[in-house]
């Protein structure tokens, strides 16, 4: 709202009274009671309100005095009892320490005896499982052995029965080896003889021919050498080479 | 004259040389026998050693043979080389190189023997160390002592 504006107006308005002034006005002062009204309604509602919140506050206060003197009486109440308390329960204690040692005492002694007894029926079964396990076991082992035996001696059997029959092929196989082999070493040895021999032969006989050209050459008189070419021509006469 | 006998050869003609030689002679006579104005003695005495003249004027004395004839000297001379040439020959190998009376001996042992005079073929081979090897008419056979010396080792065996 322009109010230089109205006031100018108001002044013309004072001047010249109108109408629609008078309601804005009136509107604007019944505005502004309301505004009033609502505030003091709201200024109401809160002394109201707080009005409420102190009588609360002291209500609070109260109950919380009340609850205060309780506690202390409770407290003072709760420290005459505890303190009858401790000191029955330093009695109790004893009493309880006694009566729990009596109790411990029996219930190790019990125990003491259940775990002897159970320990005595514990080695009891123990030997007994022992000695039967020890009996089982015996008799596996006899089983065992037995069976062992039985195919430690079948496999012997069979492996010596193989064994044999190898032998004896191998043992033929040997001798057939054996012989073959002296017979080619036998050959082979009179081959090398007979070769060496040969060969000893010519060598002789090269080494006669040699020695008889040499001697013979220079020893055979004239009449034995005519001896020996009559001799030669009357075998050639015989052996009719000569066929005159 | 008819024939000439070879034994009467046998004192002159003992092996092929003498055969050789003795031929190449009768043909130096054959070709001079018929010049004119010569006689087979005058050839003898002018063309051959005296030796050989001889022996050939004993052949003709043995077969009757005038030499003094010129129409008998030219038979003579052709029968003499168609009974040197007709000689068997033996073919001999010896260890050396035999002297003439070893000659002789082999001559004579044929003709003792095959009644018989042949022409000595003789090689020498001193290898075969002594005897000799014998080869006629085409077979051979080996008489030497290297042969016999040979057979020691195989004998052997």
């Amino acid at each position: 709202m322009d109010w230089s504006i109205f006031s100018y107006d108001c002044n013309t308005m004072i001047i010249l009274p109108d109408l629609i002034t008078i309601l804005i006005i009136t509107a604007v002062l019944a505005m502004l009671g309301t505004i009033i009204i609502f505030v003091h309604n709201v200024f109401k509602s809160e002394r109201e309100f707080q009005n409420k919140e102190e009588e609360t506050f002291t209500r609070y206060r109260k109950i919380l005095n009340k609850a205060h003197n309780q506690a202390r009486a409770i407290l003072y109440t709760t420290s005459l009892a505890s303190s009858d308390i401790i000191s029955d329960s330093k009695q109790t204690n004893q009493n309880i320490t006694e009566d729990l040692d009596k109790v411990l005492q029996t219930i190790a002694q019990q125990h003491i005896h259940y775990m002897n007894e159970a320990t005595q029926n514990f080695q009891k079964e123990y030997l007994a499982y022992l000695a039967d396990l020890q009996a089982k076991f015996k008799e596996q082992q006899e089983s065992t052995l037995t069976m062992t035996q039985d195919t430690v001696s079948k496999s012997l059997e069979a492996f010596s029965q193989s064994l044999s029959a190898k032998t004896v092929g191998t043992q033929e196989l040997i001798d057939k080896k054996t012989t073959d082999m002296l017979e080619q070493v036998e050959s082979e040895i009179t081959d090398y003889k007979s070769a060496k021999l040969r060969k000893i032969d010519a060598e002789v006989g090269r080494l006669v021919q040699k020695t008889f050209q040499e001697v013979l050459r220079r020893s055979i008189p004239e009449p034995l050498h005519e001896e020996l070419i009559v001799e030669a021509l009357e075998k050639a006469k015989k052996e009719e080479i000569l066929t005159l | 004259m008819t024939t000439i006998n070879p034994n009467s050869l046998q004192a002159y003609i003992r092996t092929t040389e003498d055969a050789t030689n003795f031929l190449s002679i009768l043909g130096t006579l054959s070709n001079e026998v018929f010049k004119k104005n010569t006689t087979l003695e005058d050839i003898l005495e002018h063309e051959v050693s005296y030796q050989k003249g001889l022996t050939i004027k004993k052949i003709a004395a043995t077969h009757n043979v005038d030499l003094q004839n010129r129409t008998e000297i030219p038979t003579f001379i052709t029968k003499l080389t168609e009974t040197i040439t007709t000689l068997p020959t033996v073919h001999l190998t010896l260890a050396f190189a035999p002297r003439r009376q070893l000659i002789t001996v082999i001559s004579q042992w044929f003709i003792v023997n095959f009644q018989q005079v042949v022409l000595l073929d003789i090689k020498v081979d001193p290898s075969i160390m002594g005897g000799s090897i014998v080869e006629f008419n085409g077979k051979r056979q080996d008489y030497s002592l290297k042969k016999q010396a040979e057979q020691i080792p195989s004998d052997k065996n």
